[in-house]
């Protein structure tokens, strides 16, 4: 197998820059030299992932002045975009009052608008999900959503429901979350192992 | 040294030790595994293919996983999806769309489609506007109406949700749906899981993305990852059970 040099050389420095991480932020109050080194390389994370938000723009910019010069399917959305982007930073160099009105009158209202329509997608969901197929895993589910919604209502004859609701919520849901939540992080500790000692794809093509 | 801190040296020390035996293991064929059936990774393959005959892009996403924060590992594994998924789809008339919500995930994820086109020698196909940064809001519900109108104006054959999403998802599965575009999702937040589990097509539920290259390209790195996330999860229990029966015996 052909190994670049430019290739050995990144895994060799992640490698380190990794170890030298996880040692400082692991022994850092007895070590002060590892500790020095793990917050520079923290520090260093902090500004290039803060720079990546040019990156972001640039190919937010590209993506959409493309599509408008090609005049594809949806163009005119992307158009919109281009200008309000130019609109907004305009606006933001002449008046920044302006700008924050527009950004609380517009984004907010839209993102308000799109959560109350996230509940009717979740309904209808559930609803094309029984339409679709009935298995006893899909009645468990809406029944469990029923529950759930009926013991949150505020009635007085529905007390023994919401005894139910608070009883599913406090122990089967909560101990399947953790355990989901616990094979997430086993598999996270495992896969960032992996990274750690060179054997990710990214380092070996 | 504090408790917590031996404890996560001692995890990390186990967990390395395990990759390396078991990699070593697998490479040499000493070790027989049986994978059990992921209807998700099943699935995967008879997309890439729907895509390719129709000359429809696929839609890969990242969600708002990122580098630099908890979500990383997970970053870097769905990229993994997106590279197996780019490889495969590479020969198609329309190359895959790969979004993302997080800034710090555009140069991994415009890396890992060079690299898959690199792979099949179609290095000229790829395109670095194949990967769109979606800006996402406080509740990453402008990135999920963005996608959703995208499925239609792209003509998306399938879309593949790796990374991570809240409820939102249920918007993006809705236009899939209005669409009759397929979707495969994952999310590694609760109520995105709740929503893939009952509204995709096919879930991935808790640690099963971390299986992708396992179930789509079987390397003997992959393979031995999850051999080592199957013991250790078994430690676990086994702790687990025996915490509660020493507490159980201690009269708590």
């Amino acid at each position: 197998m052909r190994l670049k040099f430019s290739s050995a050389l990144a895994t060799a420095i992640t490698i380190s820059v990794g170890f030298l991480t996880v040692i400082g932020l692991l022994l850092g109050d007895r070590f002060a030299l590892f500790e020095g080194f793990a917050g520079v390389f923290l520090q260093l994370t902090t500004i290039t992932i803060a720079l990546t938000i040019i990156i972001g723009i640039i190919n937010l910019l590209s993506v959409h002045v493309t599509r408008v010069g090609r005049r594809k399917s949806g163009a005119i959305y992307s158009l919109v975009l281009v200008v309000s982007f130019t609109g907004v930073i305009v606006s933001y160099a002449v008046d920044r009052d302006t700008s924050m009105m527009l950004l609380e009158t517009v984004q907010i209202s839209v993102e308000s608008a799109l959560a109350g329509l996230l509940f009717f997608a979740l309904v209808y969901g559930a609803y094309r999900m029984m339409r679709h197929h009935v298995s006893g895993w899909n009645l468990l589910f809406i029944s469990a959503v029923l529950l759930v919604l009926l013991g949150s209502l505020p009635l007085s004859q529905l007390e023994p429901i919401t005894e139910v609701r608070d009883w599913v919520l406090s122990i089967p849901v909560n101990a399947g979350a953790r355990g989901l939540l616990m094979g997430v992080a086993l598999a996270t500790v495992v896969a960032g192992m992996r990274v750690l000692i060179g054997q990710d794809r990214s380092y070996r093509e | 040294m504090e408790a917590n801190q031996i404890f996560a040296s001692l995890i990390i020390a186990l967990t390395l030790i395990l990759v390396l035996i078991t990699t070593n293991f697998v490479r040499r064929g000493r070790l027989n595994v049986i994978l059990r059936r992921i209807p998700a990774y099943e699935r995967i393959p008879s997309l890439v293919g729907l895509s390719i005959e129709s000359s429809r892009p696929l839609h890969i996403s990242l969600g708002s996983a990122g580098i630099g924060d908890e979500s990383t590992i997970l970053a870097i594994t769905s990229a993994e999806l997106a590279y197996q998924v780019t490889n495969r789809a590479a020969i198609g008339d329309a190359p895959p769309i790969l979004t993302l919500s997080n800034t710090s995930a555009i140069p991994l994820g415009q890396d890992t489609l060079r690299r898959a086109y690199n792979q099949r020698g179609l290095s000229e196909r790829y395109s670095t506007t194949n990967v769109r940064w979606y800006p996402n809001g406080p509740r990453s519900l402008v990135f999920a109406a963005v996608v959703s109108t995208m499925i239609k104006d792209d003509k998306v054959a399938a879309s593949i949700m790796g990374g991570s999403y809240g409820a939102e998802l249920a918007l993006i599965t809705d236009a899939s749906k209005r669409s009759d575009v397929p979707i495969v999702a994952y999310s590694n937040q609760l109520e995105g899981q709740a929503v893939a589990y009952a509204l995709a097509d096919e879930a991935l539920i808790g640690e099963e993305i971390f299986a992708v290259g396992t179930y789509l390209e079987g390397g003997s790195v992959q393979v031995s990852e999850s051999i080592v996330i199957d013991v250790l999860r078994w430690l676990l229990i086994i702790v687990m059970i025996i915490g509660f029966v020493a507490g159980f015996l201690n009269g708590r």
